[in-house]
């Protein structure tokens, strides 16, 4: 029956109007970024070709590890990127809760199968199309610079491309650094996920839309703002830290661990204490 | 006192309303019928001037609804589920609108809600109410400022027994009064009980008019 | 008469049985200002001479140097300054749109005018506004009477080099009065009407991701058309050779909120007043 339910949830949060929306504004986001990129790529080549065995035109900044959305820190649009990403993240499905709470569709699904069911399925679907859409954009803006930029291997030469002993899989960026994107994708997309299926948890606490739809990205803010001004030493916002480059601090595992822990165990919880007792009223 | 001049409406592609024209005289009760889609809903909120003509005019008075005026100047609507401020209470939702015009005044609220079946005094929120609470209240809303035009929309809704007793002489009682009342409803021994006049609308055409003596 | 009477409406409805965002502001902007302080704890400068209120609100409205890709260091959104314009927006979102199709519709029948009911909400907007940023100076007045900074025009120079890397190439009394009520104000004002016109057009939500992005790009971009520069004192011309222009920034986020004014009323003449 979950199975059921779950199949039904993915249906909708899939084939939705802002589903499409949300992934054609991010896409065109990637492809502006790419595009960009690219020609600031061929600018640079061109003068590598000029004046390559003469000078040094320090060759990793040309590199596709580099310039891919998720490590060019220097970029408008991979800050817009992350820093809207929780908003990017719940426009696709992260609503559907709390509008059918409004519109009393549950009702109809309530009826029909356990609480449990529904509000598990649901959170799953969220989580899943939350962490599609960054997940696949992240995976074309890498798709599109690799066909038009090297893939050369990072060297830990200042300013490009310095990751800090000790920071989150820094070994790993040099030696494998296709494998470092990989593993980016893989935490981002999952940021992506707990993020939007957060929203139904949120669904049991707030009572409008707009501030279950806002409210991951306004307390990402004030996270922001909190780690900014008053914790030093590590990177502790995760607008920041998910990207793939140092911003601000080093970003450490035990940072990255502790927020995938919390957000799912308050998520779930909420959803566990709320769901079972949940009244439609 | 309110005319429709070929009056056609186009949402999204979609033709609504097409090419309706009929004019509405004070004194009178028309009732609006036809199956779901058919543009009830749609024509009564062309009357009201909540939406404008794609083509051809709506006139109240001689003057053009979104041209000369933007609204009747004197009127009421229920029209799909009413809207009300959820942490107040019936007698204060009330009292919030009639204070923009100040037609009327506490005593006149609690009296109408007392025509609709509605305690005065009840200090329960609006989000308590139950959904033909809600409707009376929408009702209520409707009638308060005395207008000269009503619009109903399937005003009988959620109604028990005794609510659809207390509309039947609310309507009775305003059309004695020389008001002009269009509404839509599915009851049919209803709706021609309480008509002068019934319009048939089917795919946003008007089919039809039948008179009743 | 009838003007006033829905704004009478739409200040009970709109501000005051929302208070609770309002009183998020204050307690954010009273937490922020002791942040402050802290900082300044922190770096040693909680004692410098000179150090006033002003300092403050330089630190709240300094937002980001001209930021120069091609030194290839990260680019660091300025999070005091988003939030502060952000959380500003956030509050007028949804409330004129919502209002328009819900308990409005009621409203406007009573008002017989879409005008009056647009001129109402424009004011509300404004009025917003201006609660706003009068909570947030008053809440950073709390936090220097509390702190014992000392409430006066002048400032440190010494505290916004150290603290903020911000110096003047030259400032008046009446600059600082630009640069900390008047500027940001008017830009706030300028991104309120910009979202509440976009709403007539779509989701409450799309315009917020509008306005917000916005916001952002100018905290990235210096470009006149990019109206946060105007309400960011380290993109000013007394800052930074060639920067922005208070006086005609304050003249161009009128013209937008006055061209928003004219656009609405003439959107809403035809508007069909129905949930899509």
């Amino acid at each position: 029956m979950f199975f059921k339910v779950l199949r039904v949830e993915l249906n909708k949060a899939f084939k939705n109007k802002m589903m499409l929306m949300t992934a054609f504004f991010l896409f065109l986001l990637v492809l502006v970024h790419s595009v960009v990129s690219i020609y600031d790529f061929r600018i640079e080549y061109n003068n590598f070709i000029e004046k390559g065995s003469n000078e040094n035109c320090m060759l990793t900044s040309m590199s596709v590890f580099y310039n891919w959305i998720g490590t060019d820190v220097v970029s408008f649009y991979t800050s817009a990127f992350y820093f809207l990403m929780p908003i990017f993240v719940v426009l696709p499905y992260g609503w559907s809760l709390i509008s059918e709470i409004k519109k009393g569709y549950t009702q109809n699904v309530l009826i029909r199968t356990s609480r449990m069911n529904v509000f598990m399925a649901k959170y799953i679907a969220c989580f899943i199309s939350g962490a599609c859409i960054i997940f696949f954009s992240l995976v074309l803006s890498f798709l599109i610079l690799s066909m038009f930029l090297p893939a050369i291997k990072m060297d830990s030469i200042y300013p490009y491309g310095v990751i800090g002993q000790g920071c989150m899989w820094a070994d790993l960026y040099y030696d494998n650094p296709f494998l470092y994107c990989v593993l980016y994708t893989l935490i981002d997309s999952l940021f992506a996920g707990l993020i939007a299926s957060s929203c139904v948890a949120l669904a049991f606490i707030f009572k409008k839309k707009i501030s279950v739809i806002m409210f991951p990205f306004l307390f990402l803010l004030v996270i922001d703002y909190v780690d900014d001004n008053f914790l030093l030493g590590a990177e502790y916002s995760p607008i920041k830290f998910l990207q793939a480059l140092p911003v601000s601090n080093n970003t450490y595992t035990w940072v990255v661990c502790i927020y995938i822990v919390l957000i799912m165990s308050i998520s779930l919880g909420i959803i566990f204490i709320r769901g079972r007792k949940y009244e439609v009223v | 006192m309110v005319e429709l001049e070929n009056v056609t409406k186009i949402i999204r592609h979609n033709s609504v309303l097409k090419s309706v024209s009929f004019k509405f005289e004070k004194g009178n009760v028309y009732g609006i019928k036809g199956v779901n889609g058919s543009g009830k809903t749609m024509l009564l909120r062309m009357i009201s001037g909540l939406i404008y003509p794609t083509e051809g005019k709506v006139l109240y008075e001689g003057k053009i609804l979104g041209k000369e005026i933007s609204f009747p100047k004197s009127i009421g609507v229920l029209i799909e589920n009413p809207s009300f401020i959820d942490s107040y209470t019936g007698f204060n939702n009330l009292k919030l609108l009639t204070s923009l015009n100040d037609i009327v005044g506490d005593d006149e609220i609690r009296e109408t809600l007392l025509r609709v079946g509605l305690e005065p005094d009840d200090k329960r929120k609006y989000k308590k109410y139950s959904l033909g609470m809600k409707q009376r209240l929408g009702i209520a809303a409707a009638i308060v400022e005395n207008p000269e035009i009503i619009l109903f929309d399937e005003p009988l809704n959620a109604l028990d027994t005794k609510g659809v007793e207390l509309f039947d002489k609310i309507i009775k009682e305003e059309k004695q009064k020389g008001k002009l009342i269009i509404m839509t409803c599915h009851d049919e021994k209803k709706l021609y009980s309480y008509s002068n006049k019934i319009l048939f609308m089917e795919n946003g055409v008007l089919k039809e008019v039948e008179e009743l003596e | 008469m009838k003007l006033y009477k829905l704004l009478k409406y739409d200040i009970k409805i709109g501000i005051l049985k929302r208070w609770y965002l309002y009183f998020l502001v204050f307690v954010g902007a009273v937490l922020g200002g002791l942040g402050y302080y802290y900082n300044l704890v922190q770096r040693g400068l909680a004692n410098t001479k000179g150090l006033t209120v002003i300092n403050i609100f330089m630190y709240l409205f300094a937002g980001k140097e001209q930021f120069n890709p091609e030194v290839n260091s990260a680019f660091v959104f300025p999070i005091e300054w988003l939030l502060l314009f952000v959380f500003e927006v956030f509050i007028v979102m949804d409330y004129a749109k919502s209002n328009l199709l819900g308990h409005g519709v009621q409203v406007i029948l009573r008002m017989h005018e879409r005008n009056l009911w647009w001129c109402s909400k424009c004011v509300w907007v404004i009025v917003s506004t201006v609660l706003y940023f009068a909570i947030i100076y008053c809440a950073i007045l709390l936090d220097c009477l509390l702190l014992k900074i000392p409430i006066s025009i002048n400032f440190s120079n010494t505290v916004n080099e150290k603290l903020i890397d911000l110096s003047f190439i030259s400032i008046s009394q009446i600059d600082i009065i630009l640069f900390i009520i008047v500027a940001p104000f008017f830009t706030a004002l300028a991104a309120n009407f910009l979202q509440l016109i976009l709403t007539l057009f779509m989701k409450e939500t799309h315009a917020f991701l509008v306005i917000v992005t916005w916001l952002f790009a100018s905290t990235y971009y210096k470009n006149i058309l990019l109206i946060g520069n105007y309400a960011m004192i380290k993109r000013n011309k007394l800052c930074i050779e060639g920067g922005i222009d208070s006086q005609w920034a304050i003249i161009i986020d009128l013209f937008i909120v006055v061209l928003c004014i004219i656009l609405g009323m003439f959107t809403l003449r035809k508007y069909d007043i129905i949930k899509k």
